[in-house]
């Protein structure tokens, strides 16, 4: 995503379990439903890597958001 | 000889007991975020005690807090408080049950600053003790300078401005309003330093509630380590 600027993300869930997007990187922690979506709103971020995971399921690999 | 005279001694006792129902109400010493965590279980327990000089009736003022609290939806964390007390030289006392309701009123980052609104409710467990309601704006601020200085990392502005009433019999009919701030810097999830002011105005209505207006102010060390 580019940095400096406010972005939307839709994180969908396609398990029927709830799963929770969190980062400390973002500030962000929010539940996601078995089966729907939620938008995060993040941002302007600095240029840099974001570390995201489903604090819900520990053994998952966690993900990035590169701003630049 | 020890012989008590009920009559001369119940004056003296009913006019303490008045006194100690109007005192001024507890400073707030906590912080309020707007952002709650939908489905979130809690167990929160806070502690303070004052340091003085010995003999000075303000040392060893201690307070504690045990709460339980979960969010049954993603814009409303009820919370039940058991409030207990020792003043100096004084054995330990429950306080108060006090239920507390944190609402979220924007969606995190969708505008300039994060809104919410908080409102408690203390039920004093004293007879002769006061009913408190607590009540008004969350505001907290990401940015990712502070006022065009960059620090290197993000910080996080916390703004709690809140308005109190005592009701029943014995109330003080002050209206204080009491201000938390917080600014951190979020170094890492473990390790976020800052500051913290607690503070207000005696009453805004006019009529003074007796107190001297405390202003405290003090570093704070925020961090989160998840242990499942």
């Amino acid at each position: 995503m580019p940095a400096g600027q406010k972005i939307t993300l839709t994180v969908k869930n396609l398990n029927s379990t709830p799963s929770e997007f969190e980062s400390a990187d973002l500030n962000r922690e929010k539940v996601v439903t078995g089966g729907s979506d939620i938008t995060v709103i993040i941002g302007p971020l600095r240029p840099g890597s974001y570390e995201f995971f489903d604090d819900f399921s520990a053994d998952t690999p966690h993900g990035h958001i590169i701003a630049k | 000889m020890a012989s008590c005279d009920v009559r001369r001694s119940a004056p003296w006792r009913s006019r303490a007991l008045a006194s100690l129902a109007r005192r001024p109400p507890k400073p707030i010493s906590k912080l309020h975020y707007p952002i709650i965590d939908y489905r979130e279980f809690e167990i929160e327990h806070n502690g303070d005690t004052t340091l003085d000089k010995a003999g000075s009736g303000k040392n060893n003022n201690q307070s504690y807090t045990v709460e339980l609290g979960y969010v049954p939806f993603t814009w409303w964390e009820p919370e039940l408080e058991f409030d207990m007390a020792a003043a100096p030289g004084q054995n330990w006392n429950y306080n108060a049950t006090t239920f507390e309701n944190t609402f979220q009123l924007t969606e995190q980052g969708k505008y300039w600053a994060d809104l919410g609104f908080f409102a408690e409710y203390s039920h004093s467990a004293s007879r002769v003790g006061t009913d408190q309601f607590n009540f008004g704006p969350l505001i907290q601020k990401q940015a990712t300078d502070l006022f065009g200085l960059d620090l290197g990392h993000e910080t996080l502005h916390t703004l709690n401005l809140f308005v109190s009433k005592q009701v029943g019999r014995n109330r003080n009919d002050a209206t204080p309003l009491t201000v938390a701030w917080q600014s951190r810097l979020m170094i890492n999830q473990y390790f976020q330093p800052g500051f913290e002011y607690y503070g207000g105005i005696s009453s805004i209505s006019g009529i003074s509630n007796g107190s001297d207006g405390q202003h405290r102010i003090g570093p704070a060390l925020v961090g989160q380590y998840n242990m499942f």
